[in-house]
Parts: C-alpha cells; sequence; structure tokens
C-alpha cells in the first residue's frame, strides 16, 4: 500500500516537473521558428519577380522598387538559428522583415495607379501569391506566439521552473512584438 | 464568498465568449448557413466520399451565418486546425468556407496539396467559378464544379458520367431506356410471383428470363446487360419478392435515419492530422 503511493506520488511528480515537457516545449518552439523563417524566405522570393513585372510598367517609381530591393537584400541577410532566439537577434529579425513589409506595401500602393499592369496577368498572379504568402507569415508568426507561450509558461512558472533552473537551464524565449510601425503599415490585400 | 463565485463565473463566461465556435465535424458537407437542399448536400457528399475515397484531397464544405467577428482566413485557418482534413501524412486536406452574412468565402489549402493547388488556381477557382455562381444563387453548382475540377487535378477516374447524381433520391436523374423499363419489371416480378407461387428456382428462372428480355428490347447496353438482367431477375427469384421489398424497405429507412454513418455512402467522415498552413485563396461575392 506504501509502495503503491509512493509510485504515485513520483509519478505524479514527473508528469508535473517538466522534466520530459520543457524540451518538448523547446522542439515544437525550434519547429514554428523554422516555418516562420521560411514563409519569410517564401516572400523573399517572390520579390525579384514582381519587381521584374512592375519595372516594365510603372517607369516613374524607381525609387520605390529600389526601396523593396534595399529591403529585400537586407531581410535576407538577417538569418536567425532557433538556438540563437534572443531578444536581441528577434528585434534585428523582426525590424528588417517590418521594413520589407513596408516597402512592398508602398510598391502595391503605387501599381494602383498603373492600370496596364493591374490588368498583366502576371502580375495579378504574382499579387494572389503575395497574399497568400502574407497569410502564411501571419499563420506562422502565430504559431510561434503560441509555443513559445507554452515554453515560458513552463520554464517561468512552478514547479516546472524548478526542473528547468536545476538541469535544463533554458532561457525564456523572445516573442514577436507589433512594433509601432507594422502596426501602421497598410495590409497587403487586394 | 458569492462575489467570488459570481467574479469567476464571469470570468469564464469572458473566455467562453471570446472562444470561436467551431461545429463538430460529422459530414463533407456542413451547411449550417443553409445554402443547400438535402438533394444537393447528398449529392456534393456522395462526391467527397468519392473523391477521397480514390486517394484524392478530404475536401469539406462549411457554411456558417457569419464568421464571429474573426477574418476570412482566421477563421477558416482554425476551422482548419480544428478539424485537421486529410492524412498525418499526405496533409492533404481541403476546406471550403462560405460566411453567409459577410458573403466572403475561402478556400483553404492543405499542406500536401499546395502544389497541386497553388494560391493562383484557388484564387482562380473563386474568381471564375465560385464568384458567379454565388451570385446568381447557385451554390451546388459552383461548389460542385470546383469539386470536379480539383478532382481532375488528381487524375482521379470518377465513376462515369452522374453516379452521385443517380444515387441522390431524384426520380429525374434516372435514365430514359430504364425509366420505359421499370414498370415491365415490376410486371414481370409480380407475374412470376403469382404464377410459380412457391417454388424458388422456377421463380428465378422465370424473373431471369423475364429481365434479360426487357434488357434486349430496351437495348441499353448489349450482351452484357442483357446477362446482367438475367441474373439479377434469377437472385430476385430465389429470393421472393416479399423478401427482397422487406430488406430494401428496412435499408432505405435505415440510410434515412443514419446518414452517412449509417454504412451507404462510404463511413463517418473525421478528419486525419493533416496540417495546414495558410495556403488558398479568399474571396467574397
Amino acid at each position: 500500500m506504501k509502495s503503491t503511493f509512493a509510485v504515485l506520488l513520483i509519478s505524479l511528480f514527473l508528469v508535473s516537473c517538466g522534466l520530459q515537457s520543457i524540451p518538448t516545449a523547446n522542439n515544437a518552439v525550434e519547429g514554428s521558428w523554422a516555418e516562420v523563417q521560411n514563409q519569410y524566405k517564401r516572400r523573399s522570393d517572390l520579390i525579384p519577380n514582381l519587381v521584374n513585372v512592375v519595372k516594365g510598367y510603372a517607369t516613374h517609381e524607381k525609387e520605390t522598387l529600389e526601396g523593396v530591393i534595399a529591403a529585400r537584400s537586407k531581410a535576407t541577410s538577417i538569418n536567425v538559428d532557433a538556438k540563437d532566439l534572443n531578444p536581441e537577434t528577434m528585434k534585428k529579425f523582426q525590424a528588417a522583415q517590418g521594413e520589407l513589409s513596408q516597402a512592398l506595401g508602398r510598391l502595391m500602393m503605387v501599381s494602383e495607379r498603373y492600370p496596364d499592369l493591374k490588368a498583366n496577368q502576371n502580375f495579378q498572379g504574382l499579387q494572389v501569391q503575395l497574399e497568400g504568402t502574407e497569410n502564411r507569415i501571419a499563420i506562422a508568426r502565430r504559431r510561434y506566439i503560441e509555443t513559445v507561450q507554452e515554453f515560458n509558461n513552463l520554464v517561468t512558472v512552478f514547479p516546472s521552473s524548478l526542473t528547468n533552473s536545476m538541469i535544463h537551464h533554458f532561457e525564456k524565449k523572445p516573442q514577436f512584438t507589433a512594433t509601432e510601425a507594422e502596426q501602421k503599415t497598410p495590409e497587403v490585400k487586394f | 464568498m458569492r462575489y467570488l463565485f459570481s467574479l469567476i463565473l464571469i470570468l469564464s463566461l469572458n473566455v467562453w465568449g471570446a472562444e470561436i465556435q467551431i461545429p463538430v465535424l460529422n459530414s463533407p458537407v456542413m451547411d449550417e448557413a443553409g445554402f443547400l437542399t438535402s438533394e444537393q448536400k447528398q449529392d456534393l457528399s456522395q462526391l467527397a466520399y468519392e473523391i477521397n475515397t480514390h486517394q484524392g484531397p478530404q475536401i469539406t464544405i462549411l457554411t456558417v451565418p457569419d464568421l464571429q467577428e474573426y477574418a476570412i482566413e482566421d477563421f477558416s485557418i482554425r476551422v482548419a486546425e480544428k478539424w485537421q482534413l486529410g492524412t498525418k501524412a499526405k496533409d492533404n486536406g481541403l476546406l471550403i468556407v462560405i460566411a453567409k452574412a459577410e458573403h466572403k468565402m475561402r478556400i483553404e489549402v492543405g499542406n500536401g496539396i499546395e502544389g497541386e493547388i497553388t494560391d493562383y488556381e484557388s484564387n482562380q477557382y473563386i474568381n471564375n467559378i465560385l464568384t458567379p455562381a454565388f451570385k446568381a444563387g447557385d451554390f451546388h453548382g459552383g461548389l460542385k464544379a470546383v469539386m470536379l475540377d480539383v478532382a481532375q487535378k488528381f487524375n482521379l477516374k470518377l465513376s462515369e458520367g452522374n453516379r452521385y447524381v443517380r444515387r441522390a433520391p431524384q426520380s429525374s436523374s434516372i435514365p430514359g431506356p430504364l425509366k420505359v423499363a421499370f414498370p415491365f419489371l415490376i410486371g414481370i416480378l409480380i407475374l412470376g410471383q403469382i404464377i410459380l407461387g412457391k417454388k424458388p428456382v422456377a421463380r428465378g428462372i422465370f424473373t431471369g428470363a423475364g429481365m434479360a428480355g426487357v434488357g434486349f428490347f430496351v437495348g441499353a447496353a448489349g450482351l452484357a446487360m442483357i446477362g446482367f438482367m438475367f441474373l439479377m431477375g434469377l437472385l430476385i427469384g430465389l429470393i421472393g419478392l416479399q423478401n427482397l421489398l422487406f430488406a430494401l424497405a428496412a435499408g432505405s429507412s435505415h440510410r434515412g435515419s443514419g446518414g452517412f454513418s449509417g454504412g451507404s455512402g462510404g463511413g463517418s467522415w473525421g478528419g486525419g492530422g493533416g496540417g495546414f498552413s495558410g495556403g488558398g485563396s479568399s474571396g467574397s461575392w
């Protein structure tokens, strides 16, 4: 009787202590972060084609186009490995991608002024793809936020926080924050 | 204490209020907004079942009265995450969400079939098929056209003609020759019963011959058809008409009450762990 009770107690402790759940949650964060980067990369990959098509019609928008190209090369140069995720790297990553979002938003806005461009099938296709990519990014970000929330709860809330400080030594993971610039960004919706 | 209790109650209500309401998945056509008649629903369900059993994607349609103040993209991805359409290995789910109040729609494409159905293609479906059809009020027609086109994209060899339509309880979908032959068949069946009474083998041969004759005169499909009719007749004769009618009646009432879980359509309809990451397209009509 006594031993059953002890086993029950120990197993209860093991379940709630985070010995397994913390590394599992860590993997989930790494997975969801990879997906975030993946979807942002997908967006960058679309941009050269988009710029080329727009260039053919919107002859007076050199500045906007160059802005997009510059923002793209900056954004693609910042890759953050899941293991290097911290508030600092996260801020950099987010700032670069945010700039690209804004540049793209401006590009889509000016393209409204060119009816021939809007009628171009190639452009329409790219618009749809860009829209889909923005949606994928939003979803990947939400999933990342959710997994990080769970992870951070595990490493900061008792009793699993105790296990973390004794065994795992994980840091809290950085969250996405809506920056001021991002909040003002016009949605890339058509 | 009472205050504490009511505070907890209010807080919990608040949490529930923010939670999105998603119906429990039990059919390929979840027509919560009531766009479709029951025949149309059945027709689309049959098609979805057939596409799915032919290794095509698991297509599911959801119509809702409104989006509960969510954006359509947000709403549909949450439904997709909850239902997990498609298999875990293939991620081949396809969800079509239609919101009545907002006049919005979205095609949500599973991870594994984004190559076959690109965002551009979903967009084409919405612009070229669904929007015009919905504007004309033809929800069934638009959805069916999209489903058939998806089936084609996956090179599925669906049953010839309108098998799904014929299965639906619509008399008009019975082909012409059969319509003529039907009274004859009934006549022969009854005649056979009366003349030969309790001799199963003779009854079977008589009925079989009679039905083969009808097959011949109708000229529906040559020798194979005549042979088939004969065999059917033989079987019916052997079983006996009363028994057969009884079985049919039992079967049809079972189907009526049980829906698809009753067994005629192909079993229950549930997600298989398929993943979505936001592929697809949205539109409005």
